[in-house]
């Protein structure tokens, strides 16, 4: 399998501080993003620490899992429980919390680990989707029949967080798996960045772009329309990868929620 | 601009010129009344005028001043006269590493392991209070008479991301002493380790791992790809550098702690005494730390500079190959049926 791919993280045009951070493990093929809340110093810190956890436990579960999803899963709870212990072992952190998302790329299939409202989309073919679901107050009253699955991505309450990372002690991550197929686009984003973007015009986007050009336009777009949070993005474009992954991933493609 | 023979700020004479930075002069000088040695660093004026170095000026005062390492030069005050911002440091009497590694191309395993040493106990305080210092090289060391070393231009620590004048973000650092990361715009504190490594690495050859790039993107390319060359030393040397120069920051020494350990367990290392905890460690002299009377030449330094962010990159990942398993399994199950199928037509309709 091989690919491209870009991170981008901007402090936005009115916050005096980043509490985005992204990393990309080209090796083991870890690509992650997390944005980082509460606490007056640490949003920062929970975010960053978050991330590094996540790529040295995933390097220790890769090797003792077989199972790229289960390593995933174990290496996340692990950063789950990391952040909390130090977010909750000195006064500076108290209250830091982060959202994480993060996608592997193994085996010729991809997986996502996720919690919070940072998000997954997916480009394959003529359609956008996404990949993840928000752990907002708005995706809530979704399951509760409240509103409907679309009003929910621009409710107000989309905002409002019920899971991050360092709120409990273990925090269970939503996964999602399935094949890759070639010439599929992954873009990992946080609120303020998509916030900015009709599902359209984000489709129009990633289908014109390469990873790096896509990620400057995005940026630039969302700080001329406002820039009212920090953003992050990470764009991975797959270039290469065996037929037969491609023909599975085109049968799963129709379990997943589209946008466009 | 000659300020030569000025007084500064009420205190300070200047006396005479002892260097170019990237956007400063630091000169000799002297406290008036306690005649106490000092070097005085005065911004460009051509810089003054840039709102954004004005700023990182400051902030290097600002981080500066709230260290106390014996391997970190003191700032002693801050100020502007007459629009030329100064900076009073401690007076070092000696050379900068870099002036002294052009004069002697390298430097033996133990001169370069004290001053190692002494640079990693001066990061570890940094770090510990929480301070990256992103721009480690040998320019930015201070070797004097005694061999002990001085870690000087906390200046671009919190510059961290900044915008260029164009407004493209563009990493901050001297390109052949940064880390993989800090070309993706990210530094913390297992990239200034990086950057000692490289420097370790060229006091121990007279080169940087990858001097042999053409132009700034075959060294970009190479920092992020390469394996670096081994020294050819020992192998216990090569051992260290390849753990402290790994691409990613995840597998190198997660401190400064961790990496002066590494380095003391060599055998070269043994009766250099040292203590990272007590913040004292005994030197030993360094050759021919003398004042060169030849011209700066600014061309040729590693200097510090604003490098563009790189392009996108490649990766590959080896794939499974053909889930043969599932389809073995598959036909397996086929055959059975197909055989039970035959079985039940063979006894139920014959």
């Amino acid at each position: 399998m091989r690919g491209k791919f870009y991170g981008i993280t901007d402090i936005g045009r009115v916050r005096n501080k980043n509490e985005d951070a992204y990393i990309i493990n080209p090796f083991t093929g870890l690509f992650a993003i997390a944005d980082g809340l509460g606490g007056r110093k640490a949003g920062d810190f929970a975010s960053n620490y978050a991330l590094e956890i996540l790529d040295l436990e995933l390097q220790k579960t890769l090797k003792t899992r077989k199972n790229a999803k289960q390593a995933l899963f174990e290496a996340f709870l692990n950063t789950s429980s990391a952040v909390f212990q130090k977010t909750t072992s000195s006064l500076d952190l108290k209250g830091a919390m982060t959202t994480l998302t993060a996608l592997l790329l193994r085996n010729s299939k991809w997986y996502i680990a996720h919690v919070g409202d940072t998000r997954a989309y997916l480009l394959r073919g003529k359609h956008l989707y996404l990949l993840t679901e928000d752990d907002t107050k708005a995706q809530l009253m979704v399951k509760q029949k409240l509103i409907k699955p679309r009003e929910a991505l621009n409710h107000p309450a989309r905002n409002v967080l019920v899971r991050a990372l360092g709120s409990r002690p273990v925090v269970r991550p939503h996964m999602y798996e399935g094949y890759i197929s070639k010439g599929d686009k992954f873009l990992l984003a946080s609120d303020g960045l998509y916030s900015y973007f009709s599902f359209e015009e984000l489709f129009e986007y990633i289908k014109n772009y390469e990873p790096k050009p896509l990620l400057e336009k995005l940026r630039d777009l969302a700080n001329e329309r406002g820039g009212e949070d920090n953003l992050t993005a990470v764009a991975v474009e797959i270039t290469d990868v065996p037929l037969y992954s491609t023909l599975l991933a085109r049968i799963q493609t129709f379990t997943f929620r589209r946008l466009v | 601009m000659s300020l030569e023979g000025k007084t500064i700020g009420g205190k300070y004479r200047i006396l005479g010129q002892v260097g170019v930075g990237g956007m400063a002069m630091v000169y000799r000088g002297e406290h008036i009344y306690l005649k106490k040695p000092v070097a005085i660093k005065v911004m460009l004026p051509s810089f003054s005028e840039n709102p954004e170095l004005v700023q990182r000026f400051l902030q290097e005062a600002e981080m500066a001043s709230k260290l106390d390492h014996p391997n970190i030069v003191k700032i002693f005050d801050f100020g502007d006269e007459e629009g030329l911002l100064y900076l009073v440091m401690q007076f070092v009497d000696g050379e900068t590493l870099e002036r002294i590694l052009k004069h002697r191309g390298k430097l033996s395993l133990k001169e370069a392991l004290n001053i190692t040493l002494q640079v990693l106990s001066a990061l570890h305080y940094a770090h510990e209070k929480g301070l990256v210092h992103r721009d480690i090289k040998p320019g930015n060391v201070m070797i004097n008479r005694e061999g002990k070393a001085y870690l000087l231009d906390f200046g671009i620590a919190v510059l961290g991301e900044i915008g260029s004048s164009t407004g493209t973000k563009v990493a901050v650092g001297t390109p052949e002493y940064m880390a993989p990361e800090q070309f993706r715009g990210r530094a913390d504190k297992r990239s200034d380790l990086y950057s000692v490594g490289v420097m370790l690495y060229e006091m121990l050859t007279g080169k940087t791992p990858f001097q042999d790039a053409k132009d700034i993107y075959e060294l970009q390319h190479k920092i992020l790809r390469d394996p670096v060359p081994p020294t050819g030393i020992s192998p216990e040397i090569d051992t260290i550098l390849e753990k402290a120069l790994s691409k990613l920051p995840s597998q190198r020494f997660q401190s400064a702690k961790e990496f002066a350990d590494a380095l003391l367990s060599l055998e070269e290392a043994k009766d250099l005494q040292y203590n990272m905890r007590t913040k004292t460690n005994v030197s030993i002299p360094v050759e021919n730390v003398e004042k060169s009377t030849e011209e700066n030449n600014v061309g040729m330094r590693k200097i510090t500079q604003f490098v563009e962010l790189p392009e996108e990159e490649e990766f590959e990942i080896e794939d499974r190959g053909f889930p043969w398993k599932i389809l073995v399994i598959l036909a397996l199950g086929l055959i059975i049926l197909a055989g039970s199928l035959v079985i039940l037509w063979y006894f139920f309709y014959r």
